[in-house]
């Protein structure tokens, strides 16, 4: 059944107590709301400067720990090593007519050998890996550089 | 933001703090690795006669010629064979030469080798002759003259080595000490070529023939080889004619440079000079026109003209005299003073066996580091003296194979020792009186030795500043 407001009974109940309710005052102003988004955001950059430094200090110490021993370098005009294999770009030494370029090609060469040792110098034997020979390991380069 | 900049910053200052002490500075010294071999070795007598093994050819059986032709022809018949289908590659003679003979494929070892018996036959008339001179053009054509051959002559020398390997498996030992010394021979003679690269190749493939011993020392009831050792020439592999070469080749090249006091150069012809040394000297590549720029030249040299001068002043040139030369040719003139002193400095320590020459050496290497570290490795950074090769790398691969060679006549001694005291080894080197224990070339004192039991570690140790594969160590098994 309903009344000439077309409420029924428990929407007028319901009303009644709405209506007993006070508005209180807001809890955000404009002013607030602002500095709270101000807060928020230098949270994220503190977090992001935190990232970098943690990230930064990590490293350092990771450089620190795994540094290797200080080494000297000094000049060496030609450092022997000989019997390193398997590098044998065609180092031309034959010598032609004209004097300066066979004397550039001899100390080219000579440099060359005490470098990268004695397979830098032309050959005529085919080198040939055969089909499905393994790969060399560092052993079999030592048994190679010990070999020459 | 501003807490965590400044610790940031603290971080980073306290790093670079610790970073500036020495690494590791309390860290104790590492053992240095060093190449190890094994060897099972049986006792050994000194033979009835103790000549009867020798590694050179006896007098009797030289003939009067020159091996050099013949060592060249004997390359050519092997590069002969060695071609078309069944050529032995590179890959496969290294792994032939390299590996215990019981591991190869042995009848095709066998069969393959066979295949070059002419070129064994040339050799073995090769090393009967009583000389072997390289007669290269050197003077003539102003330049150390490098045989296209060379890699070939070490292609020969592992033949001759895997030759050797299968003939003491088979029990020949009559025949792989021939095959040996014939390798010893051909090493010897080409090594003793005229210049350093030559040189090198002579001592690998002495190296490798010399380590075939090895496999001899082990093989049971083979004689003992101490004197045959003893016999081979010291150094086996002679380095003056290379040393001769190599000191001198520069003056071969630049002919004006004997003749720089006769007559004042101008600036035009120092330039050209300069120019040239440059382009060998590794500073033009293959323009050395445009990479010796004048203009730049003649800017780093008017730096270096004071300290030209002065040197001269100091060696007694008049200073008018000094005064009236073109600034490039007092520069020039030092600079080949310079050079001369530099190469003498380290040629003359190639003369003096190398335990008491290493020092000296050394000098010489630094001394040409600070003409490069003065000049800043400009194209002026005299040019004379960054042609000198790495001496002391050079000698010390010459000492290294004395070495080598020390330590098996120690293995002998050890061996006749053990026949003479019912199998037992020498509980040091010093117990070893019949025969002299010849000492660690390379450090010029005794080879380390200890014994444990039936086995014992002879070492010639790694020197300071090398690798491992500068010192050796056998650990010795007696059976």
């Amino acid at each position: 059944m309903q009344n000439d407001n077309g409420l029924n009974p428990l929407e007028r109940e319901l009303e009644a107590a709405l209506g007993t309710l006070a508005p209180t005052q807001a809890g955000l102003s404009r002013d607030q709301v602002m500095f709270a988004a101000g807060q928020a955001s230098i949270r994220r950059r503190n977090r992001i400067w935190q990232g970098v430094s943690s990230g930064l200090v990590i490293l350092l110490l990771v450089s620190i720990i795994s540094r290797p021993e200080p080494v000297t370098i000094e000049f060496h005009p030609e450092v022997a090593a000989i019997g390193v294999p398997g590098v044998s770009p065609a180092t031309k030494t034959v010598i032609d007519g004209d004097s300066g370029q066979a004397f550039r090609q001899y100390v080219r060469t000579r440099r060359a050998v005490l470098e990268r040792g004695l397979d830098v110098l032309p050959a005529s034997t085919p080198a040939r890996m055969p089909m499905g020979e393994p790969p060399l390991t560092r052993e079999d380069l030592n048994d190679l550089l010990s070999s020459t | 933001m501003t807490r965590n900049v400044r610790g940031l910053l603290a971080v980073t200052v306290i790093a670079l703090a610790l970073s500036a002490r020495p690494a590791r500075a309390a860290d104790p010294p590492q053992r240095k690795a060093i190449t190890t071999r094994t060897l099972q070795i049986s006792v050994a007598p000194e033979p009835r006669f103790a000549l009867q093994y020798r590694f050179e050819t006896s007098y009797l059986d030289q003939e009067a010629g020159n091996a050099a032709f013949l060592y060249q022809t004997a390359v050519g018949q092997m590069m002969q064979t060695n071609s078309g289908d069944q050529a032995i590659d590179r890959d496969t003679l290294s792994q032939w030469y390299r590996e215990p003979i019981e591991s190869l494929p042995l009848e095709k070892v066998r069969r393959a080798i066979a295949r070059f018996k002419q070129s064994f036959r040339l050799l073995e008339t090769a090393i009967c002759r009583q000389r072997c001179t390289w007669e290269y053009p050197i003077r003539r054509e102003s330049v150390p003259y490098v045989s296209p051959l060379l890699n070939e002559y070490r292609t020969l020398s592992r033949l001759i080595a895997i030759k050797a390997k299968l003939e003491m498996h088979d029990g020949d030992m009559d025949a792989a000490l021939k095959t040996i010394r014939m390798g010893i021979s051909l090493a010897r003679d080409v090594g003793a070529g005229p210049n350093y690269i030559q040189h090198l190749v002579g001592l690998g493939m002495a190296a490798g023939t010399v380590r075939q011993l090895e496999g001899w020392i082990q093989r049971p009831n083979a004689p003992n080889l101490y004197w045959a050792l003893t016999t081979l020439p010291r150094p086996l592999v002679d380095v003056r004619p290379a040393v001769q070469t190599e000191s001198q080749c520069l003056l071969a090249e630049m002919p004006e440079l004997r003749r720089l006091e006769d007559s004042v150069l101008s600036n035009a012809q120092v330039l050209d000079l300069w120019t040239r040394a440059a382009s060998w000297a590794g500073y033009g590549d293959d323009r050395p026109g445009n990479v010796l720029d004048k203009s730049r030249n003649l800017a780093t040299a008017m730096a270096q003209y004071p300290r030209a001068k002065a040197a001269l002043l100091e060696q007694g040139y008049p200073v008018e005299r000094v005064e009236a030369w073109p600034a490039l040719y007092v520069i020039v003139v030092d600079q080949y003073h310079q050079f001369r002193a530099i190469r003498d400095l380290t040629f003359k320590w190639t003369y003096v066996p190398y335990a008491q020459a290493r020092g000296g050496l050394k000098q010489g290497n630094v001394a040409i580091s600070d003409v490069w570290k003065y000049s800043q490795g400009s194209t002026l950074s005299n040019p004379f003296v960054t042609s000198l090769p790495a001496v002391e790398r050079i000698a010390f691969l010459d000492a290294r194979l004395a070495r080598d060679v020390a330590m098996l006549r120690c293995v002998e001694a050890i061996r006749m020792y053990a026949a003479d005291h019912g199998g037992k080894l020498p509980a040091s080197l010093a117990d070893v009186t019949a025969v002299p224990v010849p000492e660690d070339p390379i450090h010029g004192r005794a080879f380390r030795y200890e014994v444990h039991g039936k086995s014992a570690v002879l070492e010639g140790p790694v020197p300071p500043d090398g690798g491992a594969r500068d010192g050796l160590r056998y650990e010795i098994t007696l059976r």
